[in-house]
């Protein structure tokens, strides 16, 4: 027991010292624009939500934005990582999604590329339309113009290279699933016949009647918890056997705004994007 | 039945379910080792992407402020230094090489860091198209680098603490053999990230790669 606290205890050091604790990602709730720093005005939030949710229908990429109050002292570039795969922008094996971070405090912005869109969306290109369009718009407090030139330049260089725009890659926004871990099904299938089978003996010896007792479903929370073991015994092992701690499941989208909003495929992020500043006297960083 | 049959039934249960749990934790470990393998690829694929940079970033600068020359050889000496010890599973087990490992890349990025510097002082490189791309692309590839690595250390974190611990360490011992992995030290890859900004406020404290 001391040992698994201490090991828990060294991946708590390690990920904080990763830089994983600090800010927190705000809930998604379903949404295109999540704009907890307030810098855009309810309609135009809600038009720049349609406008990306109409994109995504179209080519099955996924570009969303989010607006925090401040950093709070934490790196734009790995915060924004973080943020892009907790939502899981961009589908699963084509990591096809696009974040854009403003920090109103730091006057930063960052688009954070999806691996799938580096090829087509480089770091320069990334810098570049920062530079020409969104840090002009921004300077001058047009959040809405910035956000939505910006939106439309990249979906310019994301555009299929043959020409025949989007119209070739009609892919609906995934369902968020949530990912079924390898191999488990077998061991389900070992620990229900064990269950069936303890049951069985447990009634034979007692002569029928009470069915063991009706326990708690383990501990530990074994895999996906699905309830169904009636058995203390057989939680016990459930709980006892599985080396898989809780945690599983992994559909962090949240999805809850009903059809046309934003749920995330489980895109992932190498660092690929760019960032900028907007404050007042700095011109080109 | 009779209890023994009872008993056997049971004994015969436990043993068939821990060894389907066994090979199943077998594979499990077996799995996040290979993940952690494959992260050392992305760690690689970043700190190459760097090293190929430099070349062109080198003849840019030299363009503007030739007579740079001793920061130039420094960047090109480190980045030599840097290809020469390779990121491989000899390297990511043996805590020394790895020590090696990250001073090498630590060094190109205090050299990367002062040609940083050095560049604030030429506006004419500053404005240089093909520079402000360079600088862009070297931003980004120390971002990929910082990122990669904090995946790697996460994975190997986990899989450590899943090896150590009770029914993996047993089944680690008995089936899978995966040797426990090192994770890059926080403070190493701190010192070979440094901050590329070149904006109004580039501090001179960048040369000597304790940037922040």
């Amino acid at each position: 027991m001391k040992r698994i606290v201490f090991c828990l205890a060294l991946l708590f050091a390690a990920l904080t010292a990763s830089g994983a604790l600090a800010l927190e990602v705000p809930a998604n709730g379903g949404q295109w624009v999540v704009d907890t720093a307030r810098l855009l005005p309810p309609a135009e939030k809600d038009k720049l939500g349609a406008e990306l949710r109409r994109y995504s229908e179209a080519s099955g990429n996924q570009v969303v934005i989010l607006t925090i109050p401040s950093l709070e002292g934490e790196d734009i570039a790995g915060y924004a990582n973080k943020a892009a795969r907790a939502w899981g922008v961009g589908q699963k094996d084509k990591n096809t999604g696009v974040l854009i971070v403003v920090a109103r405090a730091e006057a930063k912005v960052r688009f954070e590329v999806g691996r799938g869109l580096e090829d087509r969306l480089p770091d320069v290109l990334c810098k570049r339309i920062q530079r020409e369009i969104t840090v002009p718009h921004f300077k001058a407090g047009r959040y809405y113009l910035g956000l939505s030139e910006s939106v439309k330049a990249m979906q310019l260089a994301l555009a299929p290279p043959d020409g025949s725009a989007e119209g070739n890659q009609t892919l609906p926004a995934p369902a968020p699933k949530p990912a079924p871990k390898g191999g488990f099904p077998w061991l389900t299938l070992g620990l229900l016949v064990l269950a069936v089978v303890l049951v069985f003996a447990l009634f034979h010896r007692r002569g029928g009647g009470s069915g063991g007792p009706g326990g708690p479903g383990g501990f530990g929370g074994g895999p996906d918890g699905d309830g169904r073991g009636s058995s203390f015994l057989a939680g016990m092992l459930l709980g006892l056997l599985s080396s898989r701690f809780g945690g599983g499941g992994g559909g962090s989208g949240g999805s809850g705004g009903g059809d046309g909003g934003f749920s995330g495929g489980g895109g992932d992020f190498g660092g690929g994007g760019s960032d900028s500043g907007f404050g007042g006297g700095d011109d080109n960083s | 039945m009779k209890p023994l049959a009872i008993i056997g039934i049971i004994l015969a249960g436990i043993i068939i379910l821990g060894g389907t749990s066994m090979v199943s934790t077998s594979n499990g470990i077996i799995t996040q080792n290979t993940v952690c393998e494959q992260m050392v690829g992305q760690v690689n694929s970043a700190l190459q992407r760097r090293i190929d940079l430099i070349p062109n970033l080198v003849e840019t600068v030299k363009g503007y402020a030739s007579h740079e020359n001793e920061t130039l050889t420094a960047v090109i000496a480190a980045r030599a230094s840097a290809t020469q010890i390779k990121l491989d599973a000899s390297t990511l087990s043996d805590p020394a090489k790895l020590k090696e490992f990250n001073m090498a890349q630590g060094q190109l990025s205090a050299a990367l860091g002062k040609l940083m510097v050095v560049s604030e002082q030429y506006p004419n490189l500053k404005a240089d198209k093909s520079f402000q791309d360079l600088m862009a692309q070297l931003e980004g590839t120390e971002n990929r680098i910082k990122i990669e690595r904090d995946n790697y250390n996460r994975a190997v974190t986990e899989l450590n603490v899943r090896i150590r611990t009770f029914p993996g360490s047993l089944v680690n011992a008995l089936m899978a053999h995966v040797a426990e992995r090192q994770v890059f030290q926080a403070d190493e890859a701190a010192k070979t990230a440094p901050k590329v900004s070149f904006g109004a406020d580039a501090k001179p404290a960048a040369a000597g790669g304790e940037a922040k």
